[in-house]
């Protein structure tokens, strides 16, 4: 039984540095609060994302026939795909920043499956017009679509990496991913509902590609990031 | 060592008390998870000289994480997961540090084989003499004293990941300074 050993002894017993391993971990030891739950953490995400939608949608307008799209099978489904999966990745993203986490391949097939799947959708659902028009339209609005991707996505992104930051992160580079992913969708989903363009070239140009483009970035960041905890 | 649901509940209950900040609670739990923690690296761990290394950075790892333990769920699972996950990254940083370290050994093998004609003691301690402080120091320590990476780090007054960072800085610089060298002199 534990309150039965002799800390002395049990100390003595132990080889030189272990014992001065212990006895400098035992001074680093400082009250600390334990970290929110994952569901706890998560939830935080939704009530934050839900509040970055809604402000960027009262910034930037939702599109005119919107009720139409979200009950049209392709529109709304490709939306409710988009929203899935960035709460997905989220999820998973906030799971494996917590050191008892465990790489399984399940997830990342789902994800990866699911995420071809959504950039097949504007292939096999949706208007195809000119590429050459989509950048002539794209050069003309400053490329709106994609911008206003990269700025929802920016400070989901932050506010996802501060929570996980503070857990611990035994695969950063993972979690970094999963939450690019998860930021990059909520805004390429957000952007979907304020955009009319329902064609195939800018949906894939304008709206998911800065997730392709860029998501080295939270990959490269998280590397970091998220391995701080163990400095 | 038998383990039962008992000495799980303590654990579960010390780990409590650790995160309130009672220092005496955190000993007794070190020093009773030790011997679990040291065989279970052991038995992962198959080159003997990197078990006490992987042991200690498991350990720190445990140190570090111990905020992310929920005490209303059951401490083994969480236990048992991060020191697995401890262990495999400290195997990961192991085997890059080994790939990429430059065999200061071999170096000064040679360099007393073929005597001071070719001049390698002296470009050695050229090349130790060019490090920036920080990292000769950690190098001098661990190689040409042979201290081992505690005793060390406590002489520098660092951490043991600070100290094995400046050696392996010293060891990729050591390494260039001494090709550039060996380059100029061809």
């Amino acid at each position: 039984m534990s309150g039965l050993i002799d800390i002395k002894t049990a100390k003595s017993a132990l080889p030189e540095p272990r014992r001065r391993l212990v006895d400098q971990l035992v001074a680093d030891n400082k009250p600390s609060k334990p970290a929110p739950s994952v569901l706890g953490q998560w939830l935080a995400w939704l009530g934050f994302s839900l509040v970055a939608v809604v402000f960027s949608l009262f910034l930037i307008g939702p599109q005119f026939e919107i009720m139409d799209r979200l009950t049209e099978p392709a529109s709304g489904g490709f939306l409710l795909l988009t929203f899935i999966l960035a709460a997905f990745s989220a999820w998973v993203g906030i799971a494996s920043s917590m050191p008892q986490y465990r790489p399984r391949w399940a997830p990342r097939m789902v994800a990866g499956f699911l995420i071809l799947f959504l950039f097949a959708m504007p292939f096999l659902f949706f208007d195809r017009e000119s590429l050459a028009g989509v950048v002539t339209l794209d050069m003309a609005d400053g490329w709106f679509c994609a911008r206003t991707v990269v700025w929802i996505a920016l400070p989901t992104w932050l506010m996802l990496g501060w929570m996980a930051s503070r857990n611990a992160s035994f695969y950063p580079r993972w979690t970094g991913a999963w939450l690019g992913i998860s930021a990059f969708l909520l805004g390429a989903g957000t952007i979907q509902l304020h955009c009319a363009r329902w064609e195939t070239c800018h949906m894939l140009m304008d709206h998911l590609l800065p997730m392709l483009l860029f998501i080295f970035l939270p990959i490269w960041i998280g590397g970091y990031w998220f391995a701080r905890w163990r400095k | 060592m038998d383990f039962n649901d008992d000495q799980w509940k303590t654990w579960a209950q010390l780990m409590k008390l650790t995160q309130s900040g009672d220092k005496a609670a955190y000993e007794r739990l070190l020093l009773e998870i030790s011997p679990l923690v040291f065989h279970f690296v052991h038995k992962r761990v198959f080159d003997q000289d990197h078990v006490e290394d992987v042991f200690q950075d498991v350990l720190l790892s445990f140190h570090k994480a111990k905020h992310s333990y929920r005490t209303d769920l059951p401490f083994p699972p969480w236990f048992f997961a991060v020191i697995r996950n401890a262990v495999w990254a400290a195997l990961k940083k192991n085997y890059r540090i080994t790939q990429r370290e430059v065999p200061l050994e071999d170096l000064l093998e040679i360099a007393a084989l073929e005597t001071a004609e070719d001049g390698i003691d002296d470009r050695i301690h050229q090349a130790m003499a060019a490090l920036p402080e920080m990292n000769r120091q950690a190098v001098e320590l661990l190689k040409l004293k042979g201290m081992s990476v505690d005793v060390a780090a406590k002489t520098l007054g660092i951490s043991n990941a600070a100290l094995r960072v400046r050696a392996h800085r010293g060891y990729a610089l050591l390494k260039k300074i001494l090709v550039t060298q060996a380059e100029k002199s061809e």
